[in-house]
């Protein structure tokens, strides 16, 4: 459904025509709205438009609306009092502009319920792919293979004694034993191959 | 200008072969106070020991990855070189026994033609 615009935001015509149909929203210190085909207001006093489509609002945001829909809401039902004015009188404002509302929320969550899709276009949504794009994949890619020849590259022992303590979690005494070093040497093998893998890598 | 092009200062040469050995010396079993602080020294002492020490580290991550598929691939290297041997020593078996049949059988008709 395309957003519609505000009304007051349509521009100097629509906002005109508006205002000519007593229908501009008030601020709150301006005038008492008093419809034209004067009748009992059952709620006690007249309320401005203003207060009307405030107190709608809080209704609507009280019935779970996001603050968006019911701002919609509440501009979709002001439209439609204004064309329906035009044709004839309506008897209580705030009845009309609050039942049209209420009718349309529930039309739109009954659609939603029965669509298993957004309302909202798709170009609103933040789509954001957490995995890596395809070019820095292909790089990843590239620089384990790199990375795993050069452990084909290096000196056989060298590279038992990395892929010990990397893989296998063995401390430089189990190796020691297994390989028949001494601590300090396995210490020594393994910055060997640590060394020899940065200069393999130089430029990846 | 790449990065394997350029030339690399003595600065960066001291630099990659100590990080070497400081993670080989950081990944003793007791890390004392005292290593702590000398490495946390070097490391702040010259912005080329920093460098080296990320990449040392970044290697180092990505041991795990290239050194499982190295294993994998001498794995399947392995089971391809038994599976040939194998199939080999089977070929063997079936063309000696294969000939042994047939020259027996053949002798057989040698015989029994004489």
């Amino acid at each position: 459904m395309p957003r519609r615009g505000r009304i007051g935001e349509d521009g100097p015509g629509a906002g005109a025509d508006l205002a000519a149909r007593g229908l501009a929203e008030a601020p709150a210190s301006a005038p008492v709205y008093t419809p034209r085909q004067q009748t009992p207001v059952r709620r006690g006093a007249i309320r401005t438009l203003a207060q009307i489509t405030q107190r709608l609002r809080t209704v609507l945001r009280r019935k779970g609306r996001s603050r968006e829909d019911a701002e919609d809401l509440v501009q979709d039902a002001l439209l439609k009092y204004a064309l329906h004015r035009g044709e004839e009188p309506v008897r209580d404002a705030e009845a009309f502009i609050a039942r049209t509302a209420f009718n349309q929320a529930i039309d739109e969550a009954r659609r939603a319920r029965r669509s298993p899709f957004s309302p909202k276009p798709v170009e609103t949504f933040d789509l954001i792919d957490p995995t890596p794009s395809p070019d820095d994949q292909a790089i990843a890619r590239a620089g384990l293979a790199r990375l795993e020849a050069g452990l084909a590259a290096m000196n056989a022992k060298t590279r038992d004694i990395v892929l010990a303590q990397r893989l296998d979690a063995m401390s430089y005494a189990e190796i020691a034993k297994q390989q028949g070093l001494s601590i300090s040497a396995v210490e020594k093998r393994l910055a060997r191959g640590i060394l020899f893998l940065q200069d393999w890598m130089e430029g990846w | 200008m790449s990065r394997s092009d350029r030339e690399i200062s003595l600065a960066e040469i001291d630099a990659r072969a100590r990080s070497s050995e400081w993670l080989a010396a950081l990944r003793r079993p007791e890390r004392t106070p005292e290593v702590e602080a000398a490495f946390r020294a070097w490391l702040s002492a010259h912005s080329a020991n920093r460098k080296a020490f990320d990449d040392a580290t970044r290697i180092w991550e990505r041991l795990g990855p290239a050194g499982h598929a190295l294993r994998a691939r001498d794995r399947r290297r392995q089971t391809v070189q038994r599976v040939a041997l194998t199939a080999a020593a089977c070929l063997v078996v079936v063309v000696g026994v294969g000939a042994g049949v047939f020259s027996q059988s053949g002798k057989r008709r040698k015989l029994s033609a004489a």
